[in-house]
């Protein structure tokens, strides 16, 4: 009797140049019906092409697909769609130009006559959807004015619309906020109790200890261990993943705050006709780490890429050190060592049909010893790229392959590796562990820690609370626009405490934004 | 694996567009297996007409020159035809007016001015974006609408040789400042010599200049250019005064080679260079080939329609087509995307 799925000896070899990148090598997966599956392992382990071949949109060298007893050949994602397999994907690959609820419903539009789509059904369809997933999402919006986290949820709602019977979830998380965490698994233990089978991908702990039944981790290609879930700790599982023991615990030294090395004064946004940042003040201090919480889209973006210099605020100054940087150009201030990780990997942090050189320097080509005279240096440009695929452990054969090729976590690492070689003495870093594995989560923590201990500071974005409990030294809560409390450690902050402020249930009375 | 479909999209297109060559002469011509032979041989057949399709390839490889720089930017500069009629008034006018001085100084002169004439044009439709956001495609494409009747009225009026009579055409220029012709009896000149330097020219700042890098990361994708520290609108707008500069180049060069005098309502090589970067996407080296066969199809069928019972306006016919199929092509990318999305979730 088999599986309900199985995939046996499944092959891929990508080639670049004539370099050969096995990206799968004899990997096999076994998924029971009704049961909710956890695919693991590093970075560029091949999870996401194991999941694209499975869905059709990668076509296998070797192997073999059995599903519901039946060997099935998948050579496009129709075939698959046809046999009830769904994927919601790592990068998403919605239509920005159209509304939320177009985007959802693209391909199976519920037409009227003459094959004119019925907008009313589509409306009330996709607000159906929408509402048993617990997902807040204005559905008319266009989805290229949507923040990470929103489009995440469309992408969930577009394959959740079409209502397969395996669904396939790629990193589905690593943008969202605990509440949302919190009803994405709601639905998918609902999903499961109607009998749907789920394979779930993620480098999350606890999620996959709390949703899984049963686990495959991959390595290099290769399928190194199976099991089920509710025999591992937390310590094994990541064992598991990453092939080494890593202490989950963060360690962060008591330090006193320097000098202030970045202040934004009565800081106004407008974006559009809304007003997305309000009166917003404080300071950053060297030594410190300080975390902007915030449900998506409440005008932290909007906030940071006024400090950028990306977006022009409406008033307010920005001062960096002592010297206003508000009317600098975006390189005049990098210049000045200020750095920015996006929360936008695919479209802002990097440039998929670029190579990983061209990646690298984005930057500093312009200046020695990159440059002189004009001339671009090559080779130079090439051997720092180099320089950075050992540093910084990204899986990348060449240095002149395309960054598009580079699996979701790697590209992370490319933008990483990037804004720390820059020296920065300001980062901004939105959702910087976003899709990396808990080895290199871990190792960012140690290069923000340290930075910290050098007198640099950090403004941290993030939608992982853990994330922000470990690292951050005070936090700002952002809430319409305004920051509405002030929290910093000494005395103390609670996770929930830091929810109600975000959720606006609750605002602090005479903030005081300057630490002693 | 890329390179290799380009490559080959760029085979079958040549392909296509010599299928359809044939497909049309058999519609249109009453002994169509003589207009396919000299449509075919008849730019091979003897030394003058071999000459005149490289002498004809010249300008089609500067204006392809400039739409891949403006184009590698994703600046849609669809007004070369414009920027080069105006820089080749500009650039003829300027000779005519250097008459008296050495040609050594007074080409290089008239070159320069011309490249400045068609950079100024451009950079028109680039300050208005800059500005007003008005999108390039669109100004650009209105400017050289425009041009085309300002530049015929100077021609017909003050720029006038009234010896040239119905074909308007202005003044000839110095003979001295005539490009040498060397493949006689054709008019094939040291024009070409010049063309393909500008394609190493070209070839070189994209890939090894500063400039060229901020052209193609900008092209490429604006947002993270922008996260960079790049300065996109000032990329842009350098990418759109070089390819006007050399559109302009490009008439210029046609005139010191063969004409020696500007005529009025004539031209096109500007809307060929469009077509002819996009099939060439954007590559300076591939340029050449693809200017050649647009050359070719054009001589082709001119030296069928001497021959046989045709008419060479079958070239714009062909050329016409090879262009919808290509420009077809970023619709086909939206269109592949939306049927991704479709089939997965059918
Ligand atoms: N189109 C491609 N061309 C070349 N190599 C590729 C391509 N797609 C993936 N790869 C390579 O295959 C390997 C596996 O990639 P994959 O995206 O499956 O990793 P992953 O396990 O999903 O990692 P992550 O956790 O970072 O998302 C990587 O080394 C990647 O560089
Ligand atoms: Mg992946």
């Amino acid at each position: 009797m088999r599986s309900y799925l199985e995939m046996t000896g499944i092959c891929k070899t990508y080639e670049i140049y004539g370099t050969q990148i096995k990206a799968l090598d004899q990997a096999n997966i076994q998924v029971k019906k009704g049961t909710v599956h956890g695919l693991l392992g590093e970075n560029g382990a091949g999870k996401s092409t194991l999941m694209k071949i499975l869905a059709g949109i990668e076509k296998k060298d070797a192997g073999t697909i059995y599903f519901k007893g039946q060997e099935v050949e998948l050579n496009n994602a129709s075939q698959a769609a046809a046999l009830g397999i769904g994927m919601v994907h790592q990068h998403f690959s919605l239509i920005d130009e159209f509304t939320v609820e177009e985007n959802v419903v693209l391909g199976i539009e519920p037409t009227s006559f003459l094959g004119v789509i019925n907008t009313k059904q589509m409306r009330e369809n996709v607000a159906k959807v929408a509402e048993k997933c617990g997902f807040e999402l204005d559905l008319e919006a266009k989805v290229g004015s949507l923040s990470m986290g929103q489009r995440q949820k469309v992408e969930i709602l577009r394959v959740l619309y079409s209502d397969p019977e395996l669904l396939i979830f790629d990193e589905p998380t690593s943008v969202l906020v605990d509440q949302e965490i919190e009803s994405l698994l709601k639905v998918i233990s609902l999903l499961k109790s109607q009998g749907k089978t789920i394979i779930y991908i993620s480098h999350k702990v606890e999620e996959i200890l709390k949703i899984t039944d049963e686990v495959t981790v991959l390595r290099a290609g290769k399928t190194v261990e199976t099991g089920a879930t509710n025999k591992l700790s937390a310590e094994k599982l990541v064992h598991m993943m990453v092939g080494k023991y890593i202490p989950l615990e963060v360690p962060k030294e008591l330090q006193k705050a320097g000098k202030v090395l970045l202040e934004v004064r009565n800081l106004n946004v407008r974006k559009g006709m809304v007003k997305a940042v309000n009166n917003v003040s404080f300071e950053l201090r060297a030594g410190e780490i300080v975390a902007v919480a915030g449900i998506n889209g409440n005008g932290q973006q909007e906030m940071v890429e006024a400090i950028l210099g990306f977006r022009k605020p409406e008033s307010g100054q920005i001062f960096l050190g002592d010297k206003e940087i508000t009317s600098l150009t975006p390189r005049e201030r990098r210049q000045m060592g200020l750095c920015y990780v996006p929360e936008d990997r695919i479209q802002v942090g990097s440039c998929s049909t670029a190579n990983l050189a061209e990646n690298i320097v984005v930057d500093r080509y312009f200046k020695a010893p990159l440059a002189r005279r004009g001339w671009l240096n090559l080779k130079t440009m090439h051997d720092q790229a180099r320089e950075m695929i050992t540093k910084y452990n990204i899986k990348a054969t060449r240095t002149d392959c395309l960054v598009g090729t580079l699996s979701g976590g790697h590209i992370q690492r490319t933008i990483i590796a990037r804004e720390i070689s820059a020296d920065p003495k300001i980062l901004i870093a939105c959702e910087i562990t976003m899709g990396l594995d808990v080895e290199s989560a871990r190792y960012v923590y140690d290069v923000l820690l340290e930075m910290r201990k050098m007198q640099k500071v950090v403004l941290l974005l993030s939608s992982n609370i853990n994330e922000v409990m470990s690292l951050a030294d005070r936090v700002l809560v952002i809430h319409e626009g305004k920051i509405v409390a002030h929290l910093t450690g000494k005395e103390g902050f609670s996770k929930e405490e830091i929810g109600e402020y975000m959720l606006g249930l609750k605002r602090q009375n005479g903030i005081k934004l300057e630490v002693s | 694996m890329k390179k290799l479909e380009q490559f080959l999209t760029q085979i079958f297109v040549v392909g296509f567009g010599l299928v359809m060559a044939c497909i049309v002469i058999l519609f249109v011509s009453k002994e169509p297996f003589t207009a396919i032979k000299y449509f075919f041989l008849g730019p091979f057949s003897s030394r003058y007409f071999l000459g005149n399709m490289l002498s004809y390839t010249i300008p089609l490889i500067v204006t392809g020159l400039a739409g891949c720089v403006s184009f590698s930017a994703s600046v849609w500069n669809l007004g070369l035809e414009g920027q080069m009629y105006f820089g080749m008034l500009c650039g003829t006018y300027c000779a005519y007016c250097l008459s008296s001085m050495p040609a050594v100084f007074a080409v290089p002169i008239a070159l320069l001015v011309a490249f400045l004439a068609g950079g100024g044009v451009a950079a028109i439709s680039a300050f208005l974006d800059h500005k007003m956001h008005v999108d390039v495609m669109v100004s650009s494409l209105l400017l050289a609408n425009a041009i085309y009747y300002i530049v015929n009225f100077v021609l017909e009026g003050p720029f006038n040789d009234p010896a040239s009579g119905a074909g308007v055409a202005s003044p000839r220029i110095n003979k001295s400042f005539m490009l040498p012709q060397f493949f006689p009896p054709s008019d094939l000149h040291l024009g070409l010599f010049i063309a393909l330097a500008l394609v190493a020219v070209v070839y070189i700042m994209m890939e090894y200049r500063i400039l060229g890098y901020e052209i193609r990361i900008t092209g490429k994708n604006p947002l993270f250019a922008g996260y960079g520290g790049i300065n996109t609108s000032r990329v842009a707008a350098q990418a759109m005064f070089l390819s006007g500069g050399l559109a302009g180049l490009a008439g210029t060069i046609d005139i010191l080679g063969t004409q020696g005098r500007m005529l009025a309502y004539m031209s096109g090589f500007g809307w060929d260079g469009i077509s002819i970067a996009l099939i060439a996407r954007n590559n300076p080296i591939t340029t050449v080939f693809v200017a050649f066969f647009f050359a070719f199809l054009q001589k082709g069928a001119e030296n069928a329609s001497l021959f046989s019972d045709i008419s060479p306006d079958i070239a714009q016919i062909i050329q016409a087509a090879i262009l919808f199929l290509v420009t077809g092509e970023a619709l086909f990318d939206f269109l592949k995307k939306r049927k991704r999305l479709r089939e997965e979730t059918r």
